[in-house]
């Protein structure tokens, strides 16, 4: 709705505009730590740590080390058991490296709390929850016109009666992904459904951190859609109030970037000590749909 | 700050008046000279005319309605009635019995050399209670720079020390540190909530149907509440009683039209004027057939109608209505996507004017006033509308009662009730209707009293003394989204019936200006106020647009309160010719708000708007220096503002006290214009103001592989500097000599060159002796200044890939515009 507004304001705007790259001297800001953890049900908790970086310092001239943290101990506890997470390599992870449990396993109505010592000795912690998953009602693929060999996952939800359903959605093509990915808006809540049984489709999502020159590459055409012949897998997720809340200002903040209307949209983060990220605990279920003959 | 304005102070005030009242009645036998004043050439009633005694150098002005009223101590007076721009009417009375004398002003003859000064009540910036307030006449606007030929009120009082614009392409104004929704903006007494076309681009009043504007940034009189800032009374023309005149212009991307005239001579007219934009029409041959353009607009029109008829000599009544859209269709068929926008205002008001006798006039009034925005979009089977908006029925009874020389009472009782739409939406994919709560309208009661003085204390203090008492109902049906504490989702709603109370808050407002002479050329002024808000504009985006919303005082959102101490002092030089100010000020503000972090349009739906808000304190100080030259071939003024506008909002910015958007620092403004000869007039503008406070990213960090901005603290990054220069010439080419061209074209046109001469052609004086006609050549942006319009950020690359760049982009609006309008009158 907000792209809409923003949209419209844009083609007014675009009547007699002009655009051009001016210089900025940006206020003076601290390096802040940057923690995105998740721990889902039937598996260990999986933590990425990272620092924020000027934003005119380009990447390039950025060593890994800059944007890494490497350095940091990392416990994951259930309240009777603490697990101590390990770096490790996964290509499945959005940036390959991240701090892996090896002891807890993720159980769905229990508590988890993060606690993450960085190497000059401060201390950040945050705690999640994985709510009881919400299964699909059931998932296909449906073609969007004119196309009739491109289009988009839907999906068929009976929303539990009661409020407070948070909901996320992740897709990846076991051919074609590295990742399960989360396409723009793919957090919601039961609001405007609330114990209702509806429809909902959803776009391909696009991973920034895939290799344009892989030949796992779209074509253009496939930028949004998914094929006919696609096989699909769903990751449908049930998160807690505060991740909810991470989630969709994330996803506002992403969508309304390089927009001239937007206005700065703060990610209302759950940990402490002035760390940005998120400590959410997702419960999961999985869902495949299969090419359509 | 409530409880100190209590009973105590209010029964203080009274007696205050009641004990003056006394007082003259003790003094001997007076006559009272009342009637009205108007131009003698249409018939339209002056606002704001001086009206005094010589002898005495007591008077007071005309109200609203051109009405004065002067009881004085019988004996021989000099009677001077004075009106920027007219000639001064002088005439010898003998006052022995109560005089009704109407008041015919002839304009100063057009090329006057210097108008003549025949007195020292022309020093009226000097000699009034007004702190902070500022009259401007139409014709003083209509000769400065306009852009795109279109004459603006509202670009011109941004021209004002004190105001400052919000840049190019922003609708909002702000005065002295407050918000753009802390404006009271009147168009003949009705509410205009959004005062500008195309997004700001132009105002919604339209110069050829309005008569004079008075703007009130300080010292605010107690008849006017409801907002903190400022007051923009705007009074519409009544029309041409004396004969049909049409006048108009035609311009690049503008046109416009006005006719008036008699409905019955000397007694009663009307006036109806519009304007409508052609940039679609203009733009669309241009756009490729291809092009979305081929099927899209942006437009706007107006209309402004009014009419008045005199009953007898003791009443007058007034209709008058504004309408006006603004339209934007886009549509690209390739994509299947069609949009459409529109917004608009539109009052009614309808005024009886009764004078009881010749000491005391009422005015009754009237008054819908209304703003909708809709916005309706499509593509392949989904379809969303949203609208918003707010109504207004308003009611007031307004008196003026002038008991002796020395006092100006004025006292009334105003009622309105209000129906705010938050932005609603309804939406269906196909043929599934979404569940988007519905439209939850809001309404509200809004009543006040007041009563005011104006009381020479002395000949050397003059006191304004008012106070208003102001109360506010939000009432049912209304739905209460109750929240769960810990999943923050409705839990619960409470129900409110038709008609039953939400939440009422009310207080008394009082308002204190003096001014002490320190002889008949300085003065020093001061005032107090304090001012409540029952109503309330929040913005989402770092520009103001048509979808703001307007939302009432409800539970949660308490009424804005502010308080403001002023001082300033006047001095005039050389006659008058010259007058010079300097103004201080500090406001405090309670209760001011803001969205919260990460609330974004359209969360309010299915929910209440106001659950989205959050509350602080404001203040605002500093200083305004003006320098006017008024009289002679040469003239024009210079402001500066210096000034700060801090705000504190425990729930954002860490708590810590950030710069308002607004805050400006430095403010300065340049107008000149120069009457060549009586065919070309030349004027110019500068305008300088520091840049909008705004929040810009200071690093970014990565997220599920996405880049995401990590920003500074709120509102401390400076845009860089506004500023500008337009030029513009007008040219009236001489009418005699211009008849003569034509004729001498026509000859030629018919091959009769040795038939006829131009003399034989005769045209009858009647149908050209109104005739006029001049050309606007107007240069927007000389020096072709790039000023920001927004400030944003643009990634390329990714992070991962090691060629992730980041960009600082701006977008201005208007690059150097030049334009022409003809303007013609008849």
């Amino acid at each position: 709705m907000k792209n809409y507004i923003l949209f419209t304001s844009f083609v007014i705007i675009a009547l007699t505009s002009c655009t051009e790259n001016i210089d900025v001297k940006l206020p003076n800001s601290d390096k802040k730590i940057v923690i995105e953890g998740t721990i889902e049900n039937g598996k260990v908790a999986e933590v990425i740590i990272t620092r924020t970086i000027p934003l005119f310092s380009s990447v390039s001239g950025t060593t890994v080390s800059d944007l890494y943290v490497l350095d940091a101990k990392v416990y994951v506890s259930n309240g009777s058991i603490t697990d101590t997470l390990n770096l490790a390599i996964d290509s499945s992870s959005s940036l390959g490296v991240v701090y892996k449990g090896s002891a807890l396993i993720g159980v769905t109505g229990q508590n988890y709390s993060l606690k993450v010592v960085a190497s000059d000795g401060k201390i950040y912690s945050a705690t999640t929850y994985i709510p009881t998953p919400v299964a699909l009602d059931s998932v296909w693929w449906a073609p969007q016109p004119p196309n009739d060999t491109l289009g988009f996952a839907n999906a068929r939800l009976k929303d539990p009666s009661g409020l407070g359903n948070n909901y996320r959605w992740y897709a990846k093509r076991p051919t074609k992904d590295r990742r399960f990915i989360a396409p723009n808006g793919a957090t919601f809540d039961d609001k405007l459904i609330d114990g209702k049984t509806f429809d909902f489709a959803y776009s391909k999502g696009y991973d920034p951190t895939d290799n344009v020159n892989s030949a796992m590459n779209d074509s253009d055409a496939e930028r949004f859609y998914y094929r006919k012949t696609d096989t699909i897998y769903i990751q449908f997720v049930s998160i807690d109030r505060a991740s909810k809340d991470f989630y969709t200002t994330f996803e506002n903040a992403v969508a309304s970037n390089g927009n001239p209307f937007a206005s700065p949209v703060t990610i209302l983060g759950n940990i402490d000590n002035g760390a940005l990220g998120v400590w959410s605990g997702m419960g999961t279920t999985y869902d495949t749909i299969m090419p359509t003959p | 700050m409530n409880n100190s304005f209590s009973l105590k102070t209010f029964s203080i005030l009274f007696l205050f008046f009641v004990f003056t009242f006394q007082l003259s009645a003790q003094n001997k036998k007076k006559y009272t000279i009342s009637g009205y004043v108007k131009d003698a050439s249409n018939g339209e009633y002056s606002i704001g005319a001086n009206v005094y005694i010589k002898e005495l150098l007591k008077g007071g002005n005309t109200n609203q309605y051109g009405f004065y009223s002067i009881t004085v101590e019988s004996g021989n007076y000099t009677l001077i009635s004075s009106y920027i721009g007219y000639e001064n009417f002088v005439k010898e009375i003998k006052l022995d019995k109560d005089i009704r004398l109407n008041i015919e002003l002839k304009l100063a003859s057009v090329n006057a050399k210097v108008v003549e000064v025949t007195s020292e009540r022309t020093d009226k910036n000097v000699s009034s209670t007004n702190v902070g307030s500022i009259k401007l006449d139409m014709e003083e606007i209509k000769k400065l720079p306009a852009f795109l030929g279109e004459v603006d009120v509202l670009k011109t009082i941004q021209l004002l020390p004190g105001v400052k614009s919000s840049g190019d392409g922003n609708a909002g104004f702000y005065v002295r540190g407050g918000g753009p929704d802390q404006n009271l903006i009147l168009l003949d007494e009705a509410v205009v909530y959004n005062a500008s076309h195309l997004l700001g681009f132009f105002s919604v009043f339209n110069g050829d149907a309005v008569k004079s504007i008075n703007l009130v940034k300080g010292g605010m009189p107690a008849q006017y509440g409801g907002r903190l800032a400022s007051v923009l009374d705007i009074s519409m023309k009544e029309g041409n009683n004396k004969s049909y005149h049409a006048s108009g212009g035609i311009g690049i991307i503008s046109s416009r039209l006005t006719i008036e005239g008699p409905i019955k001579k000397d007694t009663g007219s009307f006036i109806i004027s519009a304007r409508r934009t052609y940039l679609d029409v203009v733009a669309r041959p241009f756009a490729k057939p291809s092009s979305p353009l081929k099927n899209s607009g942006v437009y706007f029109y107006d209309m402004n109608a009014k009419i008045n008829y005199r009953l007898s000599d003791k009443d007058r009544i007034f209709a008058s209505g504004y309408f006006g859209r603004d339209i934007m269709n886009f549509q690209d068929k390739d994509a299947g996507f069609k949009l459409g926008v529109s917004w608009g205002n539109g009052t009614g008001v309808v005024r009886w004017n009764h004078l009881f006798n010749n000491k005391l006039f009422m005015n009754v009034s009237g008054i819908y006033s209304d703003y909708k925005f809709s916005f309706t979009a499509a593509q392949t089977g989904f379809e969303l509308k949203l609208f918003s908006g707010i109504s207004d029925y308003n009611g007031k009874v307004d008196f003026s009662y002038f008991p002796t020389i020395r006092h100006e009472v004025k006292f009334g009782v105003n009622y309105i009730f209000h129906t705010f739409t938050p932005i609603s939406a309804s939406a269906k994919q196909g043929e599934t209707e979404f569940d988007l709560g519905g439209v939850k309208k809001l309404r509200a009661h809004d009543a006040s009293v007041y009563v005011s003085d104006d009381f020479d204390v002395t000949d050397k203090l003059k006191i304004h003394a008012g106070i208003r008492y102001s109360y506010f109902m939000q009432v049912g049906p209304f739905d209460r989204y109750n929240k769960d504490p810990f999943t923050g989702q409705n839990s619960s709603i409470t129900h409110y019936n038709s008609n039953q109370k939400v939440a009422d808050y009310g207080g008394p407002e009082p308002r204190f200006n003096a001014r002490y002479s320190i002889n008949n050329k300085s003065s020093i002024k001061a005032s107090y106020t304090y001012n409540l808000q029952y109503i309330h504009l929040a913005s989402l985006s770092a520009v103001t647009l048509p979808i703001d919303t307007w939302v009432p005082s409800s539970e949660l959102v308490k009424p804005q309160k502010g308080s403001q101490y002023s001082m300033g002092y006047f001095r005039n030089f050389l006659d008058n010719g010259y007058e010079a100010s300097v103004e201080v000020y500090y406001k405090d503000l309670k209760n001011q708000i803001e969205y919260k972090d990460g609330a974004l349009p359209g969360s309010g739906i299915a929910d209440n708007t106001d659950n989205q808000f959050v509350f602080g304190t404001g203040k605002a100080y500093g200083a305004e220096f003006f320098l006017k030259k008024r009289i002679g071939k040469f003239n024009g003024w210079v402001g500066y503002t210096l000034s700060y506008t801090k705000r504190t909002f425990p729930d954002l910015n860490r708590g810590k006290e950030f710069y308002a958007k607004y805050d400006r620092r430095h403010d300065a403004s340049v107008v000149l214009s120069y009457e060549l000869s009586k065919k070309w007039t030349f004027a110019t503008i500068w305008v300088y103001g520091t840049g909008n406070a705004i929040t810009i990213p200071t690093s970014y960090y990565v997220i599920d592989g996405n880049i995401t901005y990590d920003y500074s603290d709120r509102n401390t990054y400076r845009m860089p500097a506004y500023h500008r220069l337009d030029i513009s010439a007008t040219y009236t080419p001489d009418k005699t000599k211009h008849i003569e061209k034509r004729k001498a074209r026509v000859i030629k046109r018919f091959g009769i060159i040795d038939k006829v001469t131009t003399a034989d052609i005769q045209i009858p004086r009647k149908l050209f002796k109104e005739y006029e006609s001049s050309w606007n050549f107007s240069v927007f942006n000389v020096y072709n200044r790039h000023n920001p319009y927004i400030i944003y950020f643009a990634n390329e690359g990714s992070a991962t890939q090691g060629n992730l760049t980041i960009k600082a982009k701006q977008v201005y609006l208007f690059p150097i515009l030049p334009s022409v309008t003809w303007n013609f009158k008849f």
